[in-house]
């Protein structure tokens, strides 16, 4: 009876094999480290210079997504605001200084809202919800059904 | 050189013989890729590499998120460079230019320069320092890095090597 696989059938499938298993160690598996996706965590998004009253329109328990690529954030915990300020340069005299914003309704403000969710992959060097890394000093695009709004991540904590 | 079977030598079928060196092939390449290729005339290995990221301007919470013990790593290769060892703050400056025409270096309010001194284990070549087998580093160059919790753009003003005991 003439065999399915000959040795050097065998040996072709052991090196695709071998390969494959060193491919997702290298380009897969790059922290060693597993993913602790049970720890909640909670991050802070900077939106500034808000005039639609974006304070009164984001709620504790709207459920937000990741509106680049669709990943599932969390629910905000936490809605805050303040005027919005800059820093101007005072060319006069050679300073910088905060300076804020004469809004005849002083409506510009900065609004701070925190998240709260499971990230999908928690490991020593990335925070990632979805394919979304959360970093602090990089841009988060936020969407729920009744809003958008976007800004940097000021804030990061790990619920242990 | 191939019988009337298409087998070479009598033996291995030539799709066979041609998948088996692309493997062998692919391995090698990706062997030396990630091994051999910063690892050149190597001068000297097992050192240890102490360098400077000096990062500016900084918001309070950027600098409170940074913490001694962190590992930090390169954005380009996504390999580690490093832990960070100490962090030294001080003020942060910028250049403006005066209604007189001057150019004075003024203090930014409510920002921050950081220092952050970072230790990795690291290869010396003619290329440079290397760490990790995947980054070189000079000084003056000019690095993304992150850790768990931050991105930033940081350059290194000052690099030393000594060798591990």
């Amino acid at each position: 009876m003439k065999r399915k696989f000959n040795f050097f059938d065998i040996v072709i499938i052991v090196l695709v094999a071998l390969v494959v298993f060193v491919g997702y160690k290298v380009f897969v598996d790059t922290s060693g480290k597993s993913a602790a996706s049970n720890k909640q965590v909670t991050f802070t998004v900077e939106v500034k210079n808000n005039e639609n009253n974006l304070k009164d329109i984001v709620k504790q328990g709207d459920k937000v997504y990741d509106s680049i690529k669709g990943g599932y954030y969390g629910e905000v915990v936490k809605v805050e605001a303040k005027p919005s300020t800059a820093i101007v340069a005072d060319t006069q005299n050679g300073e910088y200084h905060i300076g804020e914003y004469n809004h005849p309704d002083n409506k510009r403000e900065d609004v701070y809202i925190t998240l709260k969710g499971n990230p999908t992959s928690l490991t020593e060097d990335n925070i990632q919800f979805a394919s979304q890394k959360i970093k602090i000093g990089e841009y988060a695009y936020l969407k729920t059904s009744n809003y958008v709004a976007h800004g940097y991540v000021v804030g990061i904590d790990i619920i242990e | 050189m191939t019988d009337n079977k298409g087998k070479v030598f009598g033996k291995i079928n030539i799709v066979d013989l041609f998948v088996i060196i692309i493997i062998i092939a692919a391995i090698g390449l990706t062997y030396f890729k990630f091994n051999l290729s910063e690892h050149s005339d190597v001068v000297s290995s097992n050192v240890k590499a102490k360098y400077t990221l000096y990062i500016t301007p900084l918001r309070d919470f950027t600098i409170d998120a940074l913490n001694v013990g962190d590992k930090v790593y390169d954005e380009e290769t996504e390999k580690c460079i490093g832990t960070i060892t100490n962090i030294e703050k001080d003020d942060a400056y910028e250049y403006m230019t005066k209604t007189d025409g001057t150019i004075v270096y003024a203090k930014l309010p409510e920002r921050q320069s950081v220092k952050l001194t970072v230790e990795a284990n690291a290869v010396l070549n003619d290329k440079g320092i290397s760490v990790n087998g995947s980054k070189t580093l000079h000084n003056n160059q000019s690095l993304l890095v992150y850790t768990q919790k931050v991105q930033t753009t940081g350059q290194i003003i000052d690099i030393t090597t000594e060798v591990n005991d």
